[in-house]
């Protein structure tokens, strides 16, 4: 998928994840006053303990020891505290944001036009929605805490070193600097190794799949050894590329733990020295060990923060994208609502391009009167498709008008428009749920026994009251538990409860056992009687049903008459009938 | 589907997963005990310099030594931190190394493995699944030996080495250090226990989200035809509120336990230094021993907080191990078992009373007794679900007869190398497969020896696709799938012929089903494939007359059996489903009869 994301500038990036908090922004201020604390107090600790030994143990008063050492359990307690408060707070406030921004993409992407799912796969949306949010809550309270403690915790650090000891303090402060750019250079290059194993961990998934979705070919050409040699390759430079990650890793903390050393080192001699003037206590050296130990934690992870952090603006700005996306149809501004569509439907020299220089439909009329039946056959391509798009509107001419009952739809609001066309796919789309919640999809709210009656006259009843759990049998992901023919007669009625004034049908093309074909004949029969029906046919019976056949090819109506008299053309629809219906005609 | 691992493997006790995860290493067992060594080697320097320090502070404070003769021991420091330094380094690189490699070969077993499985294996399993297995589960048993091992065992080498150091210098401190130890880890697993489990309910409940997400998102049409939004997001909320939930538990449980480990670990970490700084005043022990021993016991205590999570994890990880083991416990094809043939095979087969059902269920072949001599073009006619694809699918032995046999050249099918066998058999699929890669490459895939480029293009003449593949930018070169061009059906197609025509088999397979192919693409098609078959024993599985006319023998079949065979002035003249199917496609039956009428008329 191409990057489509805008530029964002990264102060309105921050500026836009800060705002996501919303309402929960004292969960916010808790966590950043919590784990400032938190630094602070850390950094306190070794204060404390310098004075245990100094003033309590080489200033042998016992009493003192106890007096800093209930301090220093003081400490302890308040950090416990502190730890808590910004768990509590930070976690409260991701699960609570992320959960918002969701909802929040959610509804956008609910508002948006057919065109927009054509030009965007659900994969890539999925993705918007699944880790980039959560990258940007994380951004928002981790991170965030990551960034704010190790600062305040070198910081404090510091401070405490000058307090004990400001020539101490200032040397150390000659060392910090190296620590700081060689950890962040050094850190730099190993994130972009990892970056590289990701690239390449993927290019592997890739190879797996296509290897097992393939393995019939390869099995058949016996190119077995051949295509683990391609693998090897492949899985090779995989190898090579992580183990010298891995070997900088390795390398990574042991360096910086050296300049760390080289700092104890320094303080260990100057200390030495100081210490004979009287200087610095040993107390005092001990607590500079401990700050510049210490203090290796947050820089050493800087980089990774860092790198973290980039990661998150990227997916705010493929996020806020999105967000800034606009609904290619939108009601007008006078657009009412309509009760029912009781008159016929027209297409006026109506256009269609989805793209601008493809036209799909080329200055197509027609005229269909209430209660018609309209059959659309034609190769794949010809734009039978699109004119069922066209009516409920999910796209909308580029030229031209369609009128319902007489008025542009296009002054007709969206929702009352589709509410009244009910569509039948090919491959029905059920929802994970039962078989009742599926029907009631087409009215909510209706009564058990409305679905009841709506099924029967779908002839789903039947077979719906032999499985285990009747009505409240699960139909599994995308109604995976049922038949493709049990799913396209619970969709049947659920159209059926739905009530629509047109109904817009694609046939199925998939082979479905006789006798459940022939329940489905009878539930579209009682669908389509006394409705506007436009069917995408595949099956010679519906199609001789119909009492207009269209042929739709190259985006236009090729032919159009009753199923007798287009077979006496001999033209288009007798070659695709003599094609097409060969295998129904044996069966029958 | 088949979940995780059989409930036998996760009974196993922990010294037999561990010594059959040991084992997985193979031939870097010495890499990744050395790295273990390493790790030890380094704590215990760290463990050293304690001691340098607490030497340094004696002296200082005795003025036994001068600030000069201070600078050796802060050298010494120094040298101790750069032998940690070494072996540390040598430590990751010798896990990294290990692990990557345990990586490597599992993928490429596995990958090979994959290759190998036969036919009925990959019925049953779904390619994401497997795809899982190679790859995630794969990662996590490389964490193992790479992070959760050396991770677990550096907590150890700390528990262990600072409390033998302790020991030396004061056994009742020693004693006194660890008073906590046994509650601390508890309260660690307790907590991790349910913090793995949480954090596993909360990445399901994430995978139902998404699961829902992608499915409105895929019943998008529906949600608008019906105009169903609101309720969609009534829906979408009671999952992303029970994520929120499940997450709000994650962060309570991490709340719980960080405050209350640091409460449990201070404390004795206080008092334990508290008892120590009275030792100290009381002159058992000396200041250096003081400040060294607080930096041990820290050393030993505030890690134990991470152990719970660890061991928890290391556990996990091994169910990924065994999962891979159920793919490779199944047994793969052998390609090798049979003979070889020295020379191409010509093409003879005989089928003789020839059974079939897939997992012993519904016979889908019966009795099949067919021959047929080398060169001969036979055409096979039947419904959807007849048994031709099957009875094809029997020659390269994807699956084998469960009675009768099928002889070549008058070799038993069985006698020879699935190999030899499939190297002789050539299969151009309805809708066929083509890799990721150039053209090029896709048409010599199938080819061992080296193909010219005359050679090639002649071939991609003879299956009608050398123009079509010349008008792309990089002609050749051009690369197929995601990254490069889309191909039609009819262009996949003639692909397929011509990287068969370069594999130049003695046996044809064809699907001929070119129903979803436009007329002059047909044509092309029916042109390369004519040329294809001229010389070698086909089988065309065909649904018009047009080409079943030309064909040596017809055979047709219904409900796994053999119906009629014959060439087609014979089977026309028969009552049967030839001649209903004849019927229909030259006369189309009634419509016909009525035209006539018309045009007497």
């Amino acid at each position: 998928m191409k990057d489509k994301s805008k530029q964002f500038k990264t102060s309105t990036l921050f500026l836009r994840i800060i705002k996501l908090s919303g309402k929960n922004w004292p969960l916010m201020a808790g966590f950043l006053l919590c784990i400032g604390l938190f630094a602070v107090f850390q950094a306190t600790e070794t204060y404390i303990l310098k004075d245990v030994i100094d003033i309590g143990i080489v200033g042998k008063d016992l009493d003192a020891v106890f007096h800093y050492m209930l301090i220093y359990f003081g400490i302890i307690c308040g950090n416990a505290v502190f730890v808590f408060g910004f768990i509590l707070c930070a976690g409260l406030l991701g699960e609570r944001s992320l959960m918002r921004l969701r909802r929040q993409m959610f509804d956008h992407i609910m508002g948006l036009s057919f065109s927009y799912f054509d030009k965007t796969s659900s994969g890539w949306l999925l993705s918007r929605m699944t880790s980039d949010a959560s990258r940007i809550t994380e951004l928002l309270t981790w991170m965030f805490l990551d960034g704010v403690w190790g600062t305040l915790n070198v910081t404090a650090a510091m401070v405490f070193m000058f307090i004990i000891n400001w020539r101490l303090a200032l040397l150390v402060l000659i060392i910090l600097p190296l620590l700081v750019v060689s950890a962040l250079k050094f850190k730099g290059f190993i994130i972009r190794e990892y970056r590289r194993v990701r690239a390449l961990n993927s290019k592997l998934t890739g190879k797996f799949s296509e290897t097992i979705s393939g393995v019939r070919v390869i099995k058949s050409l016996a190119v077995e050894e051949k295509n683990a040699g391609n693998f090897e390759e492949t899985a090779t430079s995989m190898y090579t590329a992580s183990y010298k990650a891995g070997f900088l890793s390795a390398l990574f903390l042991p360096a910086v733990q050296l300049t760390t050393a080289l700092g104890v080192c320094i303080v260990l001699w100057a200390g030495g020295f100081q210490f004979e003037s009287g200087i610095i206590t040993v107390g005092g050296i001990k607590a500079f060990i401990s700050y510049i130990i210490f203090m290796l934690w947050p820089i050493q992870d800087m980089a990774r923060v860092y790198a973290n952090m980039q990661r998150s603006l990227a997916s705010a700005e493929r996020v806020f994208t999105l967000l800034d996306s606009k609904a290619e149809i939108v009601d007008r501004k006078k657009a009412v609502p309509i009760r029912g569509i009781k008159g016929g439907i027209e297409f006026k020299n109506v256009s269609f391009a989805y793209r601008k220089d493809i036209t799909v439909l080329n200055n197509m009329s027609l005229t269909v009167k209430p209660g018609e039946m309209i059959a659309l056959v034609g190769p794949t391509g010809g734009g039978k498709t699109t004119i069922t798009n066209l009516i409920p509107r999910f796209y909308e001419p580029v030229k031209g008008r369609i009128l319902i009952d007489g008025v542009d739809y296009c002054r007709i609001t969206q929702r009352s428009l589709q509410d009244k066309i009910g569509i039948v796919l090919q491959v029905p789309h059920l929802f994970s749920g039962t078989i009742m919640e599926n029907i009631r999809y087409g009215k909510p709210g209706a009564r058990e026994s409305e679905v009841i009656a709506a099924s029967k006259q779908a002839h789903a009843h039947e077979f719906i009251v032999k499985t285990v759990q009747g009505y409240n049998s699960e139909v599994g992901e995308g109604g995976g538990m049922l038949s493709v023919g049990q799913r396209q007669l619970v969709s049947i009625a659920r159209t059926i409860l739905n009530d629509p004034d047109v109904i817009i049908l694609d046939e199925a093309t998939s082979s479905i056992d006789t006798l459940t074909e022939h329940l489905i004949q009878l539930g579209l029969a009682a669908l389509l009687k006394g409705r506007t029906s436009f069917v995408v046919a595949h099956r010679l019976s519906t199609i001789r049903n119909a009492d207009r056949i269209l042929v739709i090819e190259d985006g236009a109506i090729k032919e159009a008459g009753s199923h007798a008299q287009l077979m006496r053309r001999k033209g288009h629809y007798y070659s695709l009938y003599t094609h097409q219906f060969q295998d129904e005609l044996l069966r029958a | 589907m088949k979940k995780r691992g059989s409930c036998g493997d996760r009974k196993k006790r922990p010294l037999q997963i561990f010594r059959t995860l040991y084992k997985v290493l193979g031939m870097y067992k010495k890499t990744f005990i050395f790295s273990i060594v390493a790790l030890g080697i380094s704590v215990g320097l760290t463990t050293a310099g304690n001691f340098i320090i607490r030497d340094a502070v004696d002296r200082l404070i005795s003025h036994r030594v001068g600030a000069m003769a201070i600078i050796g021991f802060a050298l010494l420091f120094l040298a101790t931190a750069l032998l940690r330094g070494v072996s540390a380094f040598f430590s990751g690189k010798g896990s990294a190394r290990s692990s990557e490699k345990v990586a490597l070969s599992l993928r490429t077993r596995l990958f090979m493995h994959f290759q190998l499985l036969p036919f009925a294996y990959h019925d049953r399993m779904q390619t994401g699944e497997l795809v899982q297995r190679a790859t995630s589960d794969v990662d996590s048993v490389r964490k193992f030996y790479s992070d959760q091992v050396p991770g677990v065992m550096r907590i150890v080498f700390l528990f262990i080495i600072n409390l033998a150091a302790i020991f030396t210098l004061h056994w009742q401190l020693a004693l006194g250090s660890i008073v906590a130890v046994p509650f601390i880890l508890l309260l660690s697993l307790f907590f991790f226990k349910r913090i793995v489990n949480g954090f596993e309910s909360y990445q399901e409940q994430e995978g139902r989200l998404t699961a829902s997400i992608q499915e409105t998102l895929t019943g998008i049409r529906v949600v608008k035809a019906f105009a169903r939004q609101e309720w969609e997001a009534g829906h979408f909320d009671t999952f992303n509120s029970e994520q929120c939930r499940r997450g709000n538990w994650l962060t309570f449980l991490h709340a719980a336990y960080w405050p209350l480990s640091i409460l449990l670990c201070g404390s004795q970490f206080i008092a334990i230094a508290t008892i120590g700084a009275y030792l100290t005043l009381k002159g058992d022990i000396s200041y250096g021993t003081y400040i060294a021993f607080t930096a041990m016991v820290a050393a030993i205590i505030w890690p134990l907080q991470e152990l719970g999570r660890m061991i928890i994890e290391l556990s996990k990880s091994s169910v990924s191990f065994f999962r891979i083991k159920t793919i490779m416990d199944a047994v793969p094809e052998d390609l090798e078992q049979g003979i070889e043939l020295t020379h191409k095979l010509q093409g003879n087969i005989r089928f003789q009373n020839v059974n079939f059902s897939y997992d012993r269920g519904t016979p889908v072949l019966r009795n099949i007794s067919l021959d047929v001599c080398a060169g001969e073009k036979i055409a096979v006619l039947g419904l959807t679900g007849s048994g031709k694809t099957t009875l094809v699918n029997l020659l390269p032995r994807f699956y084998d007869p469960d009675e009768g046999r099928i002889l070549i050249d008058n070799y038993a099918l069985t006698s020879l190398t699935k190999r030899y066998l499939r190297k002789n058999i050539g299969m151009v699929e309805q809708e066929p497969f083509l890799f990721t890669a150039s053209i090029k490459e896709n048409l010599l895939f199938g080819t061992d020896r080296e193909v010219s480029r005359q050679e090639m293009e002649k071939a991609a003449k003879m299956a009608c696709i050398h123009k079509t593949i010349l008008s792309f930018p990089e002609g050749y070169d051009t690369l197929i799938g995601e990254k490069g061009v889309s191909l039609s059906g009819g262009q996949r197609q003639r692909i397929a012929i011509a990287r068969t025509i370069l594999k130049d088999p003695k046996i044809l397979v064809l699907d001929d089903s070119t129903s979803a192919i436009d007329a002059r693409t047909e044509k092309k098609i029916q042109a390369a494939l004519d040329t294809l078959m001229r010389g070698r024993t086909s089988f065309i599985i065909a649904h018009r007359i047009e080409t079943l006319m030309k064909a040596d023998k017809i055979i047709v079949m219904d409900k796994g059996a053999i119906v009629e065979t014959g060439i087609h002035e014979e089977l026309v003249k028969r009552p049967g489903i030839y001649k209903k199917i004849f019927n229909i496609q030259s006369g189309y039956g009634k419509e016909k009869e009525y035209e006539r009428q018309i045009e007497t008329v």
